[in-house]
């Protein structure tokens, strides 16, 4: 069968339209994984002890068992019963496959997340959580108001990181049969016995998707950037930027210091 | 540039009989540990309004800690803290909150906040603490700057500015909240000499504009004129406090007085190698 | 910029809520993610198609039922029909008793023999494969890997059960040379054969199995009209134009 047969043709838009639930899966997970991470992480740093030990559980158990484990864990454990007393009782129907991943990629995603929180909150002067509270703020008003504006400017590079972490991870998902990206792949597999042009396909769309990600989230960076913080005063070495060819902190803003160029 | 020191009134000192209310400030019997060791050990000390007191010692003496003490920033072990009268011991959260406000502390580390320009670093306080709408909360912060001198830099943020003009904010910034009493924590300690002038200027308005002091710092001549008493700490207890001219007198062979002594020479001597000491 | 945060929050989650919530259907028909050809699978447009998918649709028309298809692990199928996560299971499964104690399963509508396939090229024979210790390989879960690992070391018989997610893997590797044969259904079988250098070697020499439908020990109304739905397409003419669709008529 040629590559460019019609059915195959077919089953290629098919299985790039399973992008959006790989993208809702995705979304979905980043977000409960702030949710869940950022406060986690405030408390690591400013609370007291006996809820950073509960935390440190979390972190614990989420970043020790593969990610696969917790998969059925919680599909077998929490979800197929759960799907089954909804359904039972108020006769609505869930997307078990589906809920099961975002929760699980969600809840792991916490616990990196709140690690990536708790190092942007801790690279942050203490003093200025003092002066916050010698202002009067109460400590939920400082953290709120003056530590989290600069702490999540600060995680943004580490948030893109994890982002394209998790968006391989959710090609796990396919064994729950969720019909994302990767369970669509395997199923026009069986269908039609070829394995290398699909999984090169797939590789592709990944490819695709990590790097819009990474653009989207480097213009967020650009754009709540603070004129001294974060990347801006930094030594960098030319090598070392994403950009070949162009230092585009400089290109935005004109005030950063140029370069030093390596001796 | 020579501070304009003598246009400060005399202080409103210990002789003043008017004080039949009481005093603005009470710390008593603070004691505290951190880390395992004793840091405060029942220490006492109390203002009365318009007084200006000055804490002097070698590092590691407690200063530090005894001003966020006082201001409870971190609460101590034992003793109590009253400010016109309320004891700030067994306060919930949110009067502790209230009790702050009325206290202004201006740190070593000036600790501006980054992410906001420095009339929002002014007005963000008046707007989430004290809720004022953002319009007024921004008139008033550029009050306060125009009366650091700093109205041409409100715009710009912390990292835009020399350590000097920091301070300066951060002044105007615990300013704007209108507190009764001001603690000040090595305000110049930290900046570039040529930078000290400026932010002492800005101090010696505040006094002259009245306002209770307590000052931890190493800045002698300032602390000769403006003060209405000395308070000499080491190792977490006052050692010595009383009148500015007796204390430092060179004759009078008081703690105080040998500590500045040490501390001058230090500054003024010609370094050659073999007479460090 | 917390405004923003809470926006995107609040969109993202409204993004997910299709995605949250199943069609409504009456009825789910779990059958395996992997594919079972030709008796459940997907087309090229992601439409679920089959033997077993179209004689479902079949009934689900005559009987007014609305039925929808779901892939879904097959390891953990059984399980799923217990929890009445989904309401039964066509996909060519195999009526096991150790299944029948869990779930209940309708008339059996197929019978089909296990077969053995090695490479085109081997020089093994049957009596080898099944005595001589080689290494057979089959689809995880399934009952003729169960059969397989329960008559070994019976009867002279002797070989090692390599497990596979897949018959289509465990194939290749037999033509990669990694395992000697492949047992599988003998119409697997014959689609395969079609496409690798492989051989039709004989028969595996366990019972042959049943396929039937499955749905949860309670549901005596599905099962019922289920069971009245195959009768009447087993002796209707659409019957045999599906066998003849799907080339289930060529044996081996």
């Amino acid at each position: 069968m040629s590559i460019f047969d019609s059915s195959l043709i077919s089953a290629a838009f098919w299985i790039a339209k399973g992008t959006g639930l790989t993208v809702a899966l995705i979304v979905g997970a980043m977000f409960l994984g702030l949710i869940v991470g950022l406060p986690m992480a405030a408390i690591q740093v400013y609370g007291p002890r006996w809820a950073r030990f509960l935390v440190m559980v979390y972190v614990w158990f989420f970043r020790g068992i593969p990610i696969l484990v917790l998969l059925f864990l919680f599909y077998f454990g929490v979800f197929s019963p759960l799907e089954a007393w909804l359904t039972k009782f108020f006769g609505v129907r869930i997307n078990l496959p589906f809920l099961a991943s975002v929760t699980t990629l969600g809840l792991a995603s916490g616990a990196y997340q709140s690690q990536i929180f708790r190092g942007a909150m801790l690279s942050l002067h203490m003093g200025q959580y003092e002066a916050a509270l010698s202002l009067g703020f109460t400590r939920l008003g400082a953290l709120v108001n003056i530590i989290l504006p600069q702490a999540l400017r600060i995680a943004i590079p580490a948030w893109a990181n994890e982002y394209s972490i998790l968006l391989k991870d959710s090609a796990i998902a396919y064994v729950l049969g969720t019909l994302e990206i990767m369970s669509r792949i395997k199923l026009m597999v069986a269908t039609f016995h070829m394995h290398v042009p699909f999984y090169i396909l797939a590789g592709f769309i990944y490819y695709f998707l990590t790097w819009l990600g990474i653009k989207a989230l480097k213009k967020l960076e650009a754009k709540t950037r603070i004129p001294g913080l974060g990347s801006d005063g930094d030594a960098h070495f030319p090598e070392a930027n994403e950009e070949i060819g162009t230092d585009e902190r400089l290109e935005e803003n004109p005030n950063a210091k140029p370069v030093p160029k390596p001796a | 540039m020579s501070l304009e020191l003598n246009k400060v009134a005399p202080a409103v000192g210990a002789e003043s009989e008017t004080k039949r209310s009481q005093p603005l400030l009470e710390a008593n019997r603070i004691s505290k540990t951190l880390g395992g060791k004793l840091i405060l050990d029942d220490v006492s000390l109390s203002l009365d309004r318009g007084q200006r007191k000055i804490l002097i010692g070698p590092s590691g003496g407690g200063k530090s800690t005894l001003l966020k003490c006082i201001h409870f920033l971190n609460p101590p072990d034992k003793g109590d803290v009253f400010l016109d009268g309320k004891s700030a011991k067994d306060m919930s959260q949110s009067n502790i909150s209230a009790f702050r406000q009325e206290i202004g502390m201006i740190f070593q580390d000036f600790n501006l906040f980054d992410h906001l320009t420095a009339k929002d670093n002014v007005a963000i306080a008046l707007r989430k603490v004290k809720k004022q709408p953002k319009a007024a909360a921004r008139a008033r912060a550029m009050e306060e700057l125009d009366k650091v001198g700093l109205s041409d830099k409100a715009e710009l943020y912390p990292a835009q500015l020399s350590g000097g003009q920091k301070q300066r904010v951060s002044i105007a910034r615990a300013m704007a909240m209108e507190p009764k009493l001001m603690l000040l924590d090595e305000p110049t300690s930290a900046l570039d000499p040529e930078l000290i002038g400026e932010v002492l200027q800005v101090i010696a308005d505040l006094a002259q504009g009245g306002m209770t002091m307590l000052m931890v710092t190493h800045q002698l001549d300032f602390v000769k004129h403006l003060t209405d008493e000395i308070i000499f700490m080491e190792n977490g207890r006052i050692v010595e406090q009383g009148n500015p001219g007796v204390l430092l007198d060179a004759q009078s062979n008081s703690r105080t007085s040998l500590f500045c002594a040490k501390l001058t020479q230090l500054s003024s001597k010609k370094w050659t190698p073999g007479n460090f000491m | 910029m917390f405004k923003k945060l809470l926006l995107m929050t609040v969109l993202a989650v409204m993004a997910m809520s299709p995605a949250a919530l199943m069609a409504q259907a009456e009825i789910i028909n779990g059958f395996d993610a992997d594919s079972f050809k030709p008796f459940a699978y997907m087309d090229e447009n992601g439409v679920p198609i089959g033997f077993d998918i179209d004689c479902v649709n079949w009934i689900a028309q005559k009987k007014g039922l609305t039925v929808s298809h779901q892939p879904y692990a097959w390891d953990s199928i059984i399980e799923l029909l217990q929890n009445k996560n989904i309401n039964m299971i066509a996909s060519g499964l195999s009526v096991t008793p150790e299944r029948a104690e869990r779930v209940a399963f309708t008339i059996p509508y197929w019978s089909i023999k296990q077969v053995v396939l090695v490479a085109k090229d081997s020089a093994l024979t049957l009596d080898e494969v099944l005595t001589g210790g080689k290494k057979i390989g089959l689809q995880l879960g399934t009952s003729d890997l169960a059969s397989m690992d329960s008559s070994n070391g019976q009867n002279g018989r002797k070989y090692e059960t390599v497990g596979y997610t897949s018959v289509d893997l465990a194939a290749e590797d037999v033509i990669n040379g990694r395992i000697d044969a492949v047992v599988m259904n003998d119409d697997r079988g014959f689609a395969i054969l079609k496409n690798q250098p492989l051989k039709f070697l004989g028969y595996a020499g366990i019972p042959d199995e049943d396929f039937a439908y499955a749905v949860s020990k309670d549901d005596a109304e599905l099962l019922n009209a289920l069971n009245e739905g195959l009768q009447e397409l087993m002796t209707d003419p659409a019957w045999k134009e599906l066998i003849a669709k799907y080339e289930l008529d060529q044996k081996l």
